[in-house]
């Protein structure tokens, strides 16, 4: 009986193993490519330099592209988060039947097929002249990027004590001051969360910023979709390689939110 | 220090949500000082009484002043009502004594004032030495003192209480209904207290306003409301009481209460109207020996089977059937109990009952909700 759950364990440990490399190995395999001293993609790499990376830093098409993403996705964070931490709170402190249909309103973006979103904005932003604009990249991630904030924010105040908000009052504190040192600090985990989830939605789409990018104006994405498709050359491998390590660290940043939250909720 | 508290006046308070009525013109004066507790069931509008004098919610008409000024229309955070809610609402990011501090700390007092205003307040409640725990880390009695030192603290001059006991069991629940007293005593702030439970009622007001379908069926002081009850639902809802209905007739000048064959005399004074019932409270209830004729001249008696003889420890509470219905008699625990399946006479002396106006529908209320 020990011995064959002792092999079942052992088998299931395996399987694990073999999934986790099939879905790693792609994904990990930039990393030493991006190191190669060959102007190809070949792998493994026959000798190592960093050539790649100085081309990245030095390139102004690639630096005009990274920091576009990186100014979209900053304000995009900004807005979403304010954007769908508001609408949570509404949602939360609303009764009616209108309170299902805002919920689905909100989270819709995050249904409906990304193309076919991006041929809608598309569209719409190229009569209103937002196509290849800073603009126009901010508020379409804003839009795409709401919904995961509602979510997240929704989430915590499922937890929150509604009668905190009335104690607060009936103690002198005024509906701002009540948001500041009851609600927000109670609710901060899901809003960081949904923060979190906002930047790389932003940084990370692709769909919509294929549509709305130009000669002018170009995210990272599709930078590297357009170097793909132009000249095949490590330094897409570590343009990759960054991402992938400005990931990890949100990702990291994220299961230290998430450890802490669920610490303070069964100390609670 | 008695000279905290201030007076409350509601004037015609009515509240509808949606369809249903929630409050139907309350009237109901607190004096400065005074423990007032507002009781009913569930929905009969005193917790919905409570939210608008807090100004949680505000009402559809009428008005409500405190220490002469109004206050409909101000923001809660304006009105400087201390509230102390049933499941205590205690910040949990926050630690006791900064749970204490928080309305100090709203009205811009120095450091220095707080800290010293949080030690006193957390010693009057029993909690010195916890300033520095979170909520989750204390008990739920313990909570709701560091929810009473958090409504206390910044000297309201009117405290309002939403069943702050609901939630503890019998032993704590009886405990901090005498601290509560105490606080109440040693502040002189007024109090409003709301609950169901009737024996908490009984046992921490002043006066009390009981609560029936969005109105108030009768105020009073405690003792007044258990001994002269105005309406059935009064008296049916605070404690308990054996009931006969009927129809008054009177005959030489003495009034009786007729209900079919059974011919009663009734008490005098009251005018409930041609309907009326009969209310006796269970230990002014005798319960005699078929045997030994010694029933008192002007005294009622109906014969009756003994179903049940329930043992309370202080006490010994007799069921009666005698036919159409069952009647309570309370007594000492400590004479000769009645065999259960024996034949009793139950007799009471019509000074000892109360008539008041037989009304189903109250009847039916009061029913539901015990």
């Amino acid at each position: 009986m020990s011995s064959g759950r002792r092999r079942s364990r052992w088998v299931l440990g395996a399987y694990c193993t073999v999934v986790g490399l099939l879905m790693l190995l792609p994904v990990l395999i930039v990393v030493p490519v991006s190191f190669s001293s060959l102007r190809s993609l070949r792998f493994p790499p026959p000798g190592w330099s960093t050539k790649w990376y100085e081309k990245l830093f030095t390139s102004p098409e690639w630096q005009l592209a990274a920091s576009t993403s990186v100014k979209v996705a900053v304000v995009v964070t900004v807005l979403a988060t304010v954007l769908g931490t508001m609408a949570a709170l509404g949602l939360a402190g609303s009764r009616g039947r209108w309170v299902a249909g805002a919920r689905g309103l909100l989270i819709a973006p995050m249904i409906i097929p990304g193309v076919i979103i991006a041929v809608g904005i598309y569209y719409v932003f190229l009569r209103w002249r937002l196509t290849e604009s800073y603009l126009g990249f901010v508020l379409a991630h804003t839009m795409l990027a709401i919904p995961i904030v509602v979510i997240t924010v929704s989430a915590s105040l499922q937890n929150f004590d509604q009668q905190l908000i009335k104690a607060s009052q009936s103690l002198g504190a005024g509906p701002v001051t009540t948001f500041r040192s009851v609600t927000l600090p109670l609710i901060l985990p899901g809003v960081l969360t949904g923060a979190l989830f906002a930047f790389l939605t932003s940084f990370d789409e692709s769909i919509v910023a294929l549509f709305l990018s130009g000669p002018g104006i170009r995210t990272l994405p599709i930078q590297i979709f357009q170097s793909v498709t132009s000249a095949l050359e490590p330094t897409i491998a570590a343009a990759s390689t960054l991402l992938l390590v400005l990931t990890t660290v949100l990702m990291i940043v994220f299961a230290v939110i998430t450890h802490f939250r669920t610490k303070a909720d069964t100390r609670g | 220090m008695a000279e905290h508290g201030v007076g409350l006046t509601l004037a015609g308070l009515t509240k509808t949500y949606r369809s249903s009525v929630a409050l139907d013109g309350i009237d109901l004066t607190v004096a400065p000082g005074e423990f007032m507790t507002l009781l009913g069931p569930s929905g009969s509008g005193k917790t919905t009484t409570l939210n608008l004098v807090a100004g949680f919610i505000e009402p559809d008409s009428g008005d409500i002043v405190m220490g002469g000024a109004p206050l409909v229309g101000v923001p809660p955070h304006k009105r400087d009502i201390g509230v102390v809610f049933q499941n205590y609402a205690l910040f949990p990011h926050m630690k006791v004594d900064a749970n204490v501090a928080f309305p100090l700390k709203q009205r811009g007092m120095s450091k220095a004032d707080i800290a010293k205003s949080v030690t006193d307040m957390l010693a009057i409640v029993g909690l010195e030495g916890y300033g520095d725990r979170y909520p989750r880390e204390l008990s739920g009695g313990q909570q709701q003192r560091v929810a009473l030192a958090r409504a206390l603290v910044f000297n309201p001059k009117l405290l309002l209480l939403d069943e702050p006991l609901g939630a503890l069991d019998k032993r704590l629940r009886e405990t901090l209904q005498i601290e509560i007293k105490r606080i109440h005593r040693e502040l002189g702030v007024t109090f409003v207290f709301v609950t169901h439970d009737q024996e908490e009622a009984l046992a921490m007001s002043d006066r009390i306003a009981v609560f029936n379908q969005g109105r108030i069926e009768q105020v009073g002081p405690v003792d007044s409301l258990y001994e002269s009850p105005q309406t059935l639902f009064v008296a049916k809802f605070l404690g308990d009481s054996n009931v006969v209905e009927g129809a008054l007739s009177e005959e030489d000048g003495i009034r009786y209460l007729v209900d079919g064959s059974r011919r009663f005399v009734a008490p005098a004074g009251g005018d409930p109207g041609p309907l009326a019932a009969m209310v006796v409270r269970p230990e002014r209830m005798r319960l005699i020996d078929p045997a030994a004729s010694t029933v008192g001249a002007t005294e009622n008696c109906l014969s009756g089977r003994v179903s049940e003889v329930i043992y309370l420890g202080s006490r010994r509470r007799v069921v009666v059937d005698i036919g159409t219905r069952t009647f309570l008699v309370d007594g000492s625990a400590s004479g000769i109990a009645p065999e259960a399946g024996s034949n009793v006479l139950l007799a009471w002396s019509p000074d000892d009952a109360r008539l008041v106006p037989a009304d189903p529908a109250a009847e039916l209320a009061a029913q539901r909700s015990s």
